[in-house]
């Protein structure tokens, strides 16, 4: 019996997973069929990531202050403030960045596409398009999909940097550490290899948080537990947790593979 | 509300009458639609009408390619559109215009933007021929000064005029209407009913279907009628036979409407609800 429910509770999720893989690989075939893609695809970028740089500046200056300090008073117990720079960069670059980064924007810009999509799903938005011969996915997902791809990668990479600052900040201008040992640190430990790895998650956690905020709103009308609003609001919440559910265990799989 | 409409035969196809033979749809394992047959003229207004749930609306998605059906045929112009290849149901559905209930406008685009769409989307024209045909449409159904609203600064008529210049804008030969009258006040409820008898006088044998509840509306525009009851055709012909029909449901639909339209039924409060009423009122 409980074999048959944990079976069951697999093939539901396999299920699921299979649905959204086969939806990105539509989106991504189907980019052709968009016409102005490139337009789409800026406006999209506008809304992904230049919408998205004050929240990533902020919450990347803060956890680089934050790093600095306890990782100052840590590595004051050892007498190995020098490292500071190796280990704040590196949990930076490696993990800090890019998770931090994927889930701030698909808090912020993952769930307004959600809300935005399920509404034109229970309006008819979605079907007036199909009825005008405009494909749904090529108009409404292939470009922000497009757009996340070019976006987080280059939010990462700023947040990296304001997070590196926000550690200096920390360490050298408020505790006294040597800057010059701190950045000196970060050229010795830090390759390209990690920054490569940094920018590959990004991308990764790119095509997760939009494919699944995406298919959220697209399939809201297929939800059983509410209809309307209702499954709106279920389904932006479900696209913010299934999206950070996923990036962490994504980000656990790359990090097993690129170490 | 003005339209400028002139003698514009722009539609010589005579072939996009609806023939429906058989079918059968529903959503679950209980069926809507129970072997529905039925014709459809070409060229001409059909109503089709029925109460609540008879599968109006779930036959327009039907034939619009968004809902799935489960036996029997649909044949547009003579051609069975479940026969139809994907690219040949792309290219029939391309014909089609429809104004779904409440207009479906794109809600993050203005009303000219949301009436170029189609083009947009669809043709190599230069902006500023799409633009002169997107203002010269919405000239058409009165709302030329609105074009620079989004569709929530719009109200439930002007929502549906602007749904409808988006659905004539490729001068389709084939036009649906889902309850185009719908939450309009009398007074807008009859200048539709006129702007859907300028649009059949401006585009020369466009097939109109419309799906209604309004008998008014019906009087004023409709030359054939489709009475659907349980899934199936109660009545299929022209709409004189349908008001002097003396089929007993007809009779009640007929009439049940018009008493409908006056009718006023207040439930009473039991006397437990009266008394939380009067205490909230006194609070």
């Amino acid at each position: 019996m409980r074999k048959n429910i944990v079976l069951s509770l697999i093939a539901s999720i396999l299920d699921k997973l299979g649905s959204v893989a086969i939806f990105l690989y539509d989106s991504i075939v189907l980019s052709h069929h968009s016409k102005h893609l490139f337009s789409k695809i800026f406006h999209h970028l506008y809304v992904i990531g230049a919408q998205s740089i004050f929240v990533i500046l902020l919450i990347g200056l803060f956890t680089g202050l934050v790093l600095g300090l306890q990782a100052f008073h840590a590595m004051s117990l050892f007498g190995a403030q020098g490292m500071l720079g190796s280990l704040l960069s590196l949990t930076l670059i490696r993990e800090m960045g890019p998770v931090l980064t994927a889930i701030m924007v698909a808090a912020r810009a993952g769930s307004a596409m959600t809300a935005e999509i399920g509404v034109m799903r229970i309006s008819d938005q979605i079907d007036a398009l199909e009825v005008m011969d405009i494909s749904p996915m090529a108009y409404l997902v292939s470009p922000r999909i497009w757009a996340a791809i070019i976006a987080f990668p280059l939010l990462t990479a700023i947040f990296n940097v304001v997070g590196i600052f926000g550690g200096y900040l920390s360490a050298s201008v408020l505790l006294g550490l040597n800057s010059g040992r701190y950045f000196s640190g970060i050229e010795s430990s830090v390759t390209l290899a990690d920054v490569n790895g940094s920018l590959l998650k990004a991308f990764v956690f790119a095509l997760i948080v939009i494919t699944i905020c995406c298919y959220q709103g697209y399939n809201v009308h297929t939800r059983q537990e509410a209809k309307g609003p209702v499954a709106v609001g279920n389904a932006t919440t479900s696209a913010v947790v299934m999206s950070c559910v996923l990036i962490l265990i994504s980000d656990y799989i790359l990090t097993s593979f690129l170490l | 509300m003005t339209t400028k409409i002139k003698d514009k035969a722009v539609l010589q196809n005579n072939t996009w009458d609806i023939q429906i033979e058989n079918l059968v749809a529903g959503y679950t394992e209980t069926n809507i639609i129970k072997s529905l047959n039925a014709q459809i003229p070409a060229g001409k207004i059909t109503a089709i009408l029925g109460g609540s749930g008879c599968g109006k609306t779930t036959l327009l998605r039907i034939i619009l390619g968004l809902t799935p059906h489960k036996s029997g045929k649909i044949l547009i112009g003579g051609n069975d559109i479940f026969d139809m290849t994907s690219k040949q149901f792309r290219s029939m559905r391309r014909r089609i215009g429809v104004l779904f209930q409440d207009g479906a406008l794109l809600s993050s685009l203005t009303l000219e933007e949301n009436v170029a769409l189609p083009l947009k989307e669809h043709t190599k024209l230069s902006a500023d021929v799409i633009r002169k045909t997107v203002l010269d449409t919405l000239d058409l159904v009165g709302l030329v000064d609105a074009a620079d609203y989004y569709p929530a600064e719009l109200s439930g008529g002007m929502k549906k005029r602007a749904g409808l210049a988006r659905a004539i804008i490729t001068e389709p030969p084939l036009l649906f209407y889902d309850e185009p009258t719908s939450g309009l006040d009398p007074i807008t409820s009859a200048r539709m009913d006129q702007l859907l008898l300028d649009m059949q006088s401006y585009y020369k044998n466009m097939t109109t279907v419309l799906i209604t509840h309004d008998l008014t509306s019906v009087k004023r525009v409709a030359d054939h009628a489709l009475l659907l009851k349980e899934g199936k055709a109660r009545y299929n012909g022209n709409i004189d036979g349908f008001f002097a029909s003396d089929d007993p449901y007809i009779l009640e639909f007929i009439n049940q409407q018009s008493r409908d339209h006056h009718k006023i039924n207040i439930a009473p409060a039991n006397a437990e609800v009266r008394a939380a009423l009067d205490e909230w009122l006194k609070s």
